[in-house]
Order: C-alpha cells, then structure tokens, then sequence
C-alpha cells in the first residue's frame, strides 16, 4: 500500500486551517486587550519576528529531509527524549484541541443551544473528528482544502460589510500604552502565531520536501493577513470590545453583516461555516497527535487509537467548569505554554539538530579531502 | 421609569404567537401584541421574572426598539446598554429610544394601522429618518459605542406620546400640528387616540441624557 503524501496546496491549507481556526475564537480580542489600539503596529512587528524564525526553521529542515522535529530530536538527543518531547507534543496539542473545542462548542451552546448540555455538542465535534481520522489523510488533507477557501471568504465577507462602520481614529494613540508595551511586553503577542507550529511536523508527509519552506511562507503570509484584518474590524469597530465579547469575537462582528434590507442576519451562514472549520482543525490535530503516538510506540496500525486519544480529548475538554477556567486558560496557559513550547524548546531542539548535522557535515567533508 | 419598591419597571412588549400559527407566519409578524411590565431590580432580572410568569421563553432575538424612559436616561444607561450589549439574544441592529414618557405608555400608544407587523413598524419608523431627516436610524451598537468612545458621545431617538382627540374616519397619515409639533397620526382612528412622534434625537454626555434635539 502506497503511503499518501501531501500536495503543497493541501499542506498550506491543513496549516493555515489549523492557524485561522484560532482567529474564528477569540485571538484577535486577545492581542486587542493586551496591546490596545496598538495592535495592529505590534503585530506587523511580531509578524516579522515570526517570519525570521520560521525562515531559520525551514533553513533548519532543508538539512533534513523528510524528517521533522521528532526525527531532529531524536538525532540531537536520543531516544529517551524524543519520547519525552513527543509525549509533550502529544499533551500539548491534546490540551490546545481541548480547549478549542471547548470555547467553540460554549459559545455554539450560548448562541443557539442554550437548552442543550454542552458534551453532547462536545460529542458531535470529537464523533466526526474520529470519523475524518479513520478515512485518514486524504480525507484531511482534502476536507481542509475545500474549506479553508470559504472560511477565508467569511472573513473577508465580515471586514468588507463592518468597513462603512469603521472609526479610524480608534487606531489612535498608534503607540497604545506606550512604545515598551508595545514592542517589550507586546512580544508575548507572538503566541498568536505558535499554531505554525504544526510545519514542523509535516515534512514527512510532504511528497517534496523542499516544498516546505514554500509552505511555511504562504501559511504565515496568509495567516498573518487575516490576523490583522480581524484585529483592524474589532479596534476599528469597537471602542472597548474586551468589556462586551465573552463570545466569539468574530461573530459579534459577524452579526453586525447585513447586505441592505433583504439579507439580513446571515451570521448563522459563518456559524455553520466555522462548525466545519472546526471540524477539520480538530481532525488535522487529532491526525498529528496519532502520528506523533505512533512514532513513540512504532505501532503499525493507528486507526485504533483513534477512540483512545478521542476519549482523552473529551475528557480534557469537560474539565473546564465554567467560562473563568476557559479565560484563565486563555490568558495563562495558551499564552505561556505557547510561547515556551514553539518558541523556546523547539527552536532549541532545532538549533542544536543544526549545529550538529552542520559538524557532521564538516567532519564529512574534511575525511573526504584526507582520503583525496 | 422607577418602579414603586424596585429600582426600573421593565415592560415587554410582545407579539401573541397564537394568532399567527394558524396564518403560517412567525410571532414577529403579528400586529396583536401583549405588554407585560415588571418591577425589578435589574433589566437582566426583568427578563428572568418575564419569563417566570410568561408560558414561553421570551427570545430577544426579534426585538427591534429598546425604548428607555427620560427619567432613566437622566441618571444613566449604561448599565442597560451593557446589559442588552451582553446579551447574545439582542442584536446590534436594535433600536434604541429614548420616550418623553414613560416606556409603558410609549409602547401601549405606538399601535400602526397601516403597518400589520409590529417588528417591522418599529423597523420603519427608525429607518423613515432615511426619507424624513427628522430622526436618525441610531441602533444598540451605536449607543456603545457613543458611550465607551473617547472622542464622540452617545445619541439616541427621541420619541414621546401625544394625545389627538381628533376622529379620523380613514386609514391615511394626517400630518397634524398639535402644541407646534408635527406628528404623524398612527393611533386609534375611531375614537380619541394616543399617538406616538419619533422626531427627533437625545443627546447624551457619557450615558446620561443631557439635551434633546427636535427636528424645528
């Protein structure tokens, strides 16, 4: 049986499908009501930054070929800390799946469901992630690359619609809280990109591995683009949106899209739209977690696993009691644990991978002129 | 308006589903309304009370005029414009109006004889401003926004009830001057009538109402 590989358009879309998934919950209110008016300046900052680093990663993988950072740590580090490493991709990615689904299945539950308990709705989510996982890449892979055109359609929809309503002048003062907040403490911001984590675990299923770094640009760029514009509607249009958005930031702007007096409240279009985004952002996740498992344990077949890590994954997901855990999540752990996770101990695991195959190739190179 | 122990009397004014269902078309869609009014502590509580004692859940979906009495806009909306914002049931697009009156007499007197769908008359008589100049078509949001900016102040409608003794014998608008105000004529056309003027804006510095603006 052929294994199946990934096009470069179906890599971008399960990347920017995982990425823009965080969007549709309420990272632009975030970075809003960290950094204030000055957002929108911060994050073209952070977006640099991201695009340095990720640059520097994709330079990193061009040394090893169909391989990702699993493979990478394991070369820098041994065995025993690739499980360890994998073990923490595999609980961080199950937490972050968690509570996406959590914040997404609460608000769908405060919108529409009000008289339906929230782990049925949770159920549904985790059932169909399952299915999408048991048909296997392909269907992922394909499912993201149908979607994520319309989810994209979405939000352009909602920032073109709310533009007649745009005060400019919200933007002002440019600098916000000040120059230190925005470009010293607005650092923290950079977890808002810490999903393109994900590049680093899919060369291996890339059918050209020098298509990576192709992949990790369009993602970024594309990602980075709808970020601000999504930061741009909620600062242009509200004045204070942390003290009213206890929902999904872009459907409060969603419900304001109206097309004259005949369309009118078609945010529950983008509500079903969004519900399938997450569909795929949750099977694209579930997908990494098996294939991560997998590479620990060296089982043959995953597809078993799949109820295993489902199970896990509602569980984790019924943990939080109330709408404060899912905040204190929001604002601590996704934050922090981003941050340390993508930025620090990745970045670490590759840079050592690359000091060490650089060595490598030295001591190659130089045997070579020895024997010549 | 204050409530005689609790802090706001808080009226609902609601479509009646059952004369509707045989007609195939939604409460909304019905000119036979029900008001209920409620003397609470709070609007959160108001709606909570509502529907303790009304047979269904009243959904806030639908609703299309906030009205607020003067006397509460004096001493302060933001606290009910926070509230309704908060609430995911009310949309943005709701109008808000500030009455001369009190919001019971306002909602029981704005009855349309050529509109047959109340929603929608509250609809048009926010968006005639469109075609009159003599309003403006001012929504929750606006008022949020209005209140929360630092460089603009909130505005609202302005509407107030008047009475017209006057008999009208067919269905047409009179533009009638009464006490040197013009007022389209939606009352009662068989007998004395309460009729309702939506000329006009309230202007407010942070939530309080500090002017009123007429359209003369």
């Amino acid at each position: 049986m052929t294994k199946t590989k990934l096009g470069i358009y179906q890599a971008i879309a399960m990347v920017v499908t995982v990425m823009i998934s965080h969007i549709i919950l309420n990272l632009p209110n975030h970075l809003l009501s960290e950094t204030g008016p000055s957002t929108i300046l911060n994050l073209i900052y952070i977006f640099v930054i991201t695009f340095v680093i990720f640059y520097a990663v994709t330079k990193v993988f061009e040394l090893f070929p169909n391989q990702d950072i699993i493979d990478i740590c394991e070369y820098t580090s041994g065995k025993t800390v690739k499980n360890i490493f994998s073990i923490g991709i595999i609980v961080y990615l199950l937490i972050i799946s968690a509570f996406v689904i959590r914040i997404f299945a609460g608000s769908l539950v405060l919108i529409y469901f009000p008289n339906i308990d929230i782990g049925i709705v949770i159920l549904i989510f985790i059932a169909i992630t399952a299915i999408l996982n048991i048909f296997g890449l392909k269907t992922i892979s394909r499912s993201a690359l149908i979607i994520l055109p319309v989810i994209l359609i979405t939000m352009v929809t909602i920032f073109v619609s709310s533009g007649s309503d745009f005060v400019y002048q919200r933007a002002f003062p440019i600098l916000g809280y000040g120059a230190y907040e925005t470009f010293i403490l607005g650092l923290g911001n950079i977890f808002a990109f810490s999903s393109l984590f994900i590049i680093e675990l899919i060369p291996p299923l890339l059918g050209e591995s020098k298509d990576l770094k192709k992949i990790a640009i369009v993602s970024l760029i594309v990602y980075g683009i709808y970020l601000i514009l999504g930061v741009i509607a909620l600062l242009f249009l509200f004045p204070s949106i942390t003290e009213i958005s206890n929902t999904l930031s872009i459907y409060i702007l969603a419900r304001r899209v109206n097309f004259g007096d005949f369309i009118q409240r078609i945010d529950a279009v983008f509500i079903l739209i969004w519900i399938i985004s997450i569909f795929s952002y949750l099977s694209i996740v579930m997908y990494f977690i098996l294939n991560t498992f997998k590479k620990i344990t060296n089982i043959k077949h995953k597809k078993p696993m799949v109820f295993c890590f489902c199970s896990i994954l509602f569980v984790i997901s019924m943990i939080p009691s109330n709408i404060s855990n899912i905040r204190f999540f929001e604002n601590t752990f996704y934050r922090y644990a981003s941050i340390i996770f993508v930025f620090f101990i990745c970045s670490a695991i590759l840079i050592t991978g690359y000091i060490k195959k650089k060595r490598e190739l030295k001591k190659g190179e130089n045997s070579l002129e020895k024997a010549s | 308006m204050y409530g005689d122990q609790d802090e706001l009397r808080v009226s609902f004014q609601i479509s009646i589903p059952s004369q509707n269902t045989s007609e195939g078309g939604s409460s909304s869609d019905s000119n036979d309304t029900v008001i209920d009014t409620i003397d609470c502590s709070s609007v959160e509580s108001g709606i909570s009370l509502a529907n303790s004692f009304v047979s269904k859940k009243l959904n806030l979906a639908h609703c299309k005029a906030i009205v607020i009495s003067e006397e509460i806009a004096e001493s302060g909306v933001a606290e009910i414009v926070y509230t309704l914002t908060n609430n995911i049931d009310v949309r943005p697009d709701c109008n808000v109006i500030i009455s001369r009156s009190t919001a019971y007499d306002f909602l029981s007197n704005s009855k349309s004889e050529i509109e047959s769908i109340t929603a929608k008359y509250y609809e048009i008589i926010a968006s005639s401003s469109r075609y009159t100049g003599y309003t403006s078509n001012i929504t929750l949001s606006d008022v949020f926004n209005g209140i929360d900016d630092t460089f603009g102040e909130a505005s609202a409608i302005l509407g107030s009830v008047t009475e017209s003794n006057k008999s009208v014998q067919d269905l047409s608008i009179n533009n009638d001057t009464i006490s040197g105000e013009t007022t389209a004529n939606l009352g009662d056309s068989s007998q004395a009538s309460s009729k309702i003027d939506v000329v006009g804006l309230a202007v407010f510095k942070n939530d309080r109402l500090v002017r009123r603006i007429n359209c003369y």
